[in-house]
């Protein structure tokens, strides 16, 4: 009871010997290892989370090249097949006219996946080179991965539902291509990636500066 | 405990004093600007409203053609799952089971979850397994993908338009009421109000 | 502790919020979609094929006049796994037409006699094509055709069922035949297991369907038919296209009236060959049998069996099968021949009570030496009949034989036996006539001519004979100055040519006269016609 009257709110949780559950946000001391109220495994940061997001990193990264350069779907016309790529599928549909869908494909299938990469890496990087600079702005880009890395997925949302609606026997088939497989794998893994990244590790590299605090509540 | 009276910024570990919320009110972390709660007018019941709505259109998407098609003359038209038949048929099981997980099971199993927790609490029954299927519904939000199956839907119809003439079957406005009433949902759902309450409700307190 | 921090707004009040607006126009959309989905659903209805060739469940179209009007539901085997059955969807629309007589079958790509069908679907797939029944009775499990009906669905014309006369068999897409011109096809060809007959389903387009009375024939025209019976040899062939492929003609026996025009499907039997549907159809007929201990070389069932040359029946069989023949080459042993005399051929009508009259009047013939022979019909092809005669000298009491429970008409010599024995007569006759006495005086003549021959010889060689022959030359020789005067520049001659031509004067002025006689006959009493009214200004 004392000892939380003396907690200082607007200061590091983990400094005062706190954590909270992932799951029901309630707060728990250090040393327990499970949340009373839903039982979940309490960390006060996700154990090995720079390791765990940085193999996650290197194999979506591993993923991303054969999902751009392997044919994304395969149309078949008149039994004469031909596949087309990520890439190539946007300049078509550019081609075509479609601006507004080319813009969309090109932003969700290899815009986001990049960026979500690049943005995770130089998160990773700054923390490995405790960089603590623009710590708010790390979070808020830290935030865009997490919202816009799902979207990724309309690609293969949409060569799902031709493959599924062009089947026209000898006339016309769309199959899916072997870099669909790929390609959602490998947005599945950016998003384990920014799941296993740990935000806290970020503004922890500002609390260095105020260890007082941190003997204070023990 | 004094669990309640404190609350940490799951992004920033900061240590806050617990936000007493008035109708309509919200709560953000002073440091790193993360919305932390939302108290909701008549939260439980919204919740649970569109919960069930959101259901009932889920399911009923699943009973008439989705999309159809037509082209020079020939008429096609698929139900959801028969597009996983297709899929599967077509040696692309991966696939089939991605979407089926993203797009149906994820939503649906979060829905079944949260419509047992808020009737637990509308209820006011300590049910078994309450807090169990709250954990879980909160571990699968981040893989929920209908919202952007629609727009794949937008855009495959978009793409197909010049190719062939499309309908949009019952299913395909059935699964758009679903998305919208499932998206309702989750943003009434306020983690830290829910948490809350089942507190309450298994007299932690 | 907290109660008065943490949660003072949170209610748990059990006040029904109007945020449950939204669950219940959820269920209440949810229920009009199921509603307005299922009552949109059609029937289902199966089909049997022999193979699901080209069907996909939910793809392939069941289509009516080319509009979709369902899909395949389902495909699965029949109990016996010899044929498949195949679950379409209809729209609601269409329920009506599910009757009985309603058809399914498969469009696919088919060369065939009837030319090239379902080409489209060599790209778009199969489709089922649902041909809508006149009947009135619903049904929901039907049987599929293999091929489709030869005759595009909804053409206006008569359908008529023909029975098979079993000699040649058709096929779908054959023609139908009226005095040259085709009027219509088979449809399809049944094979009643039951029965052992072909069916065959007939369409006759229209206006042609009003040719087919009730009393209309169908015969089987065979493109080329030669029939050497006992008329003598007799080709008969149809158009090219028939003489390919064979066909059905059909008309009223001549001997027959119209009848009325057939305008619902009906039964026609199918006979044989053009000829055959002349012959008058007698359903009684007494049946008998001809013992023959000669040969019946050339005798063919079918031929007539004559009376004064009056056809009063056919034969019927010329075999030997009958159980009481054992072994014809025994010496004795006689060749059966089975026939028929029809009432209605003897003067009789064709009924069961004249039935009994003729046989009655047979019998009785038979016993005043009623008996039958065999006459050559034909010299050339050696066919022959039965020409049945009254026995000259009738044996007293001819009793009644009986073969194989058929009555025996006796048998009459053959005719040839009959000139042979005539040809013996008259040599017998030859032979009993007194030729001595006939050779005497006709030696005796001959003695008396050459008297006379010699007489004629002196005459000449006498001065008369030289006198007579002087005045004759004498004769030719005024004869033939009288010739002379009547040549170019004699007197004669300038007097003739003057006559002649006042003679052509006179007709030359008479022509004109002649010709308006010739023209108009009346006007030597009427006189000349006036030309006045036709042109008045020249009056």
């Amino acid at each position: 009871m004392t000892d939380e009257d003396s907690l200082n709110t607007g200061v590091s949780a983990l400094d005062q010997g706190y954590q909270s559950c992932h799951v029901c946000m309630s707060i728990a001391p250090i040393a327990h290892n499970h949340c009373e109220l839903c039982g979940s495994v309490l960390h006060a940061r996700i154990p090995n989370s720079l390791q765990k997001t940085w193999a996650w990193l290197i194999t979506s990264i591993l993923l991303l090249i054969p999902a751009n350069t392997l044919p994304i779907m395969q149309t078949y016309v008149l039994g004469s097949g031909s596949g087309d790529t990520i890439f190539s599928g946007v300049i078509t549909l550019w081609q075509h006219g479609s601006y507004p869908i080319a813009v969309i494909i090109f932003v969700a299938s290899i815009l986001v996946p990049v960026t979500k990469i690049v943005i995770l890496i130089t998160l990773c990087l700054s923390i490995q080179f405790s960089h603590a600079s623009s710590t708010t702005e790390k979070t808020t880009l830290y935030r865009l991965t997490e919202l816009i890395g799902r979207w990724s997925m309309i690609d293969i949302f949409v060569v799902i539902i031709l493959a599924a609606l062009i089947q026209f026997g000898g006339l016309m088939n769309i199959y899916p291509g072997f870099a669909a497989i790929t390609f959602a794998l490998m947005v599945i893994t950016t998003m384990l990636a920014a799941i296993s990244f740990d935000p806290k590790l970020l503004w922890d590299l500002n609390q260095i500066a105020v260890p007082e605090v941190k003997e204070a509540v023990e | 405990m004094a669990s309640t009276e404190y609350i940490i910024c799951h992004e920033c570990d900061l240590l806050l004093a617990a936000p007493v919320l008035g109708i309509g009110e919200k709560a953000h972390c002073p440091r790193c600007k993360l919305h932390l709660s939302t108290h909701y007018r008549n939260g439980s019941d919204k919740v649970l409203a569109f919960a069930s709505s959101a259901l009932i259109f889920l399911l009923a998407s699943m009973a008439f053609p989705f999309l159809g098609l037509n082209a020079q003359g020939q008429k096609r038209e698929i139900s959801l799952l028969e597009s996983f038949d297709i899929l599967i048929s077509s040696d692309y099981g991966i696939l089939a089971l991605i979407f089926l997980i993203m797009v149906f099971l994820v939503p649906l199993c979060s829905l079944l979850g949260i419509v047992y927790v808020y009737t637990a609490i509308k209820l006011w029954r300590p049910w078994s397994g309450v807090k169990a299927v709250m954990k879980w519904v909160t571990r699968l939000q981040p893989w929920n993908m209908s919202e952007i199956f629609i727009i794949g839907i937008l855009v495959s119809f978009i793409k197909i338009v010049s190719l062939a003439d499309v309908n949009l079957g019952l299913s395909f406005w059935s699964f758009i009421l679903f998305v919208l009433f499932l998206n309702a949902c989750l943003m009434v759902l306020d983690r830290y109000q829910t948490w809350l309450l089942l507190r309450r409700l298994y007299s932690y307190d | 502790m907290t109660d008065d921090v943490a949660s003072p707004n949170i209610t748990t009040k059990a006040k029904l919020s109007s945020v449950w607006l939204i669950p219940f126009v959820a269920v209440l959309i949810a229920v009009w979609m199921f509603y307005s989905h299922y009552s949109r659903v059609g029937p289902l209805v199966k089909v049997s094929f022999e193979d699901a060739a080209g069907l996909e469940v939910n793809k392939t179209p069941v289509k009516l006049r080319n509009v979709e009007i369902g899909k395949v539901e389902s495909l699965e085997f029949n109990e016996n796994f010899d044929g498949v059955w195949v679950g379409l969807r209809l729209e609601k629309a269409v329920t009506g037409l599910l009757v009985e007589d309603a058809t399914f079958w498969v469009v696919r790509p088919r060369v065939g006699r009837e030319g090239i069908s379902g080409f489209d679907t060599l790209l778009s797939g199969a489709y089922i094509e649902l041909s809508a029944g006149t009947s009135d009775s619903r049904e929901d499990e039907f049987i599929g055709l293999e091929k489709p009906p030869a005759t595009p669905q909804g053409t206006p014309g008569l359908h008529l069922t023909l029975e098979n006369s079993g000699n040649t068999l058709f096929s779908a897409g054959d023609p139908i035949i009226y005095r040259g011109l085709v009027v219509g096809k088979i449809d399809y060809v049944h094979f009643n297991a039951d029965e052992r007959k072909v069916y065959y389903n007939a369409f006759i387009e229209e206006p042609y369907d009003r040719l087919v009375t009730t009393n209309t024939r169908f015969w089987e025209i065979n493109g080329f038919e030669i029939d050497l019976g006992a008329e003598g040899l007799r080709v008969e062939t149809g158009s090219l296209e028939t003489l390919l492929t064979g066909g059905l003609g059909f008309d009223v026996p001549k001997n027959m009236p119209a009848g009325e025009v057939v305008t619902e499907r009906r039964d026609f039997v199918i006979y044989p060959g053009f000829t055959a549907i002349n012959d008058v159809i007698n359903h009684h007929s007494l049946e008998f049998a001809l013992l023959f201990s000669n040969s019946i070389r050339g005798l063919r069932p079918g031929a007539s069996v004559e009376y004064r040359g009056v056809k009063v029946g056919s034969v019927l069989r010329t075999d030997i099968d009958y159980p009481s023949i054992d072994n014809i080459l025994n010496k004795n042993s006689v060749i059966p021949v089975l026939v028929s005399i029809e009432p209605a051929r003897i003067g009789l009508s064709d009924t069961e009570k004249d039935l009994q009259q003729a046989k009655i009047d047979v019998l009785n013939g038979i016993k005043q030496g009623l008996s039958g022979g065999l006459a050559t019909a034909n010299f050339v092809t050696g066919s022959q009949y039965v020409e049945l005669v009254y026995e000259a000298e009738v044996k007293a009491a001819q009793e009644l034989e009986y073969f194989e429970g058929y009555v025996v008409i006796p048998a009459a010599a053959n005719q040839l036996d009959a000139l042979l024995g005539q040809a013996e007569s008259l040599l017998n006759k030859i032979n009993k006539l007194p030729v001595e006495p006939l050779l005497k005086d006709a030696s005796a003549a001959l003695v008396s001519i050459r008297q006379t021959s010699d007489n004629l010889e002196r005459v000449f060689s006498e001065e008369q004979g030289q006198a007579l022959l002087a005045s004759i030359d004498r004769t030719v020789n005024s004869l033939d100055k009288l010739v002379l005067g009547v040549s170019s520049g004699s007197e004669t001659r300038e007097l003739l040519d003057k006559d002649l031509k006042s003679l052509r004067h006179v007709l030359d002025e008479l022509l004109p006269l002649l010709s308006q006689l010739n023209k108009k006959p009346n006007s030597l009493i009427f006189g000349k016609p006036q030309q006045s009214s036709e042109y008045p200004g020249e009056e």
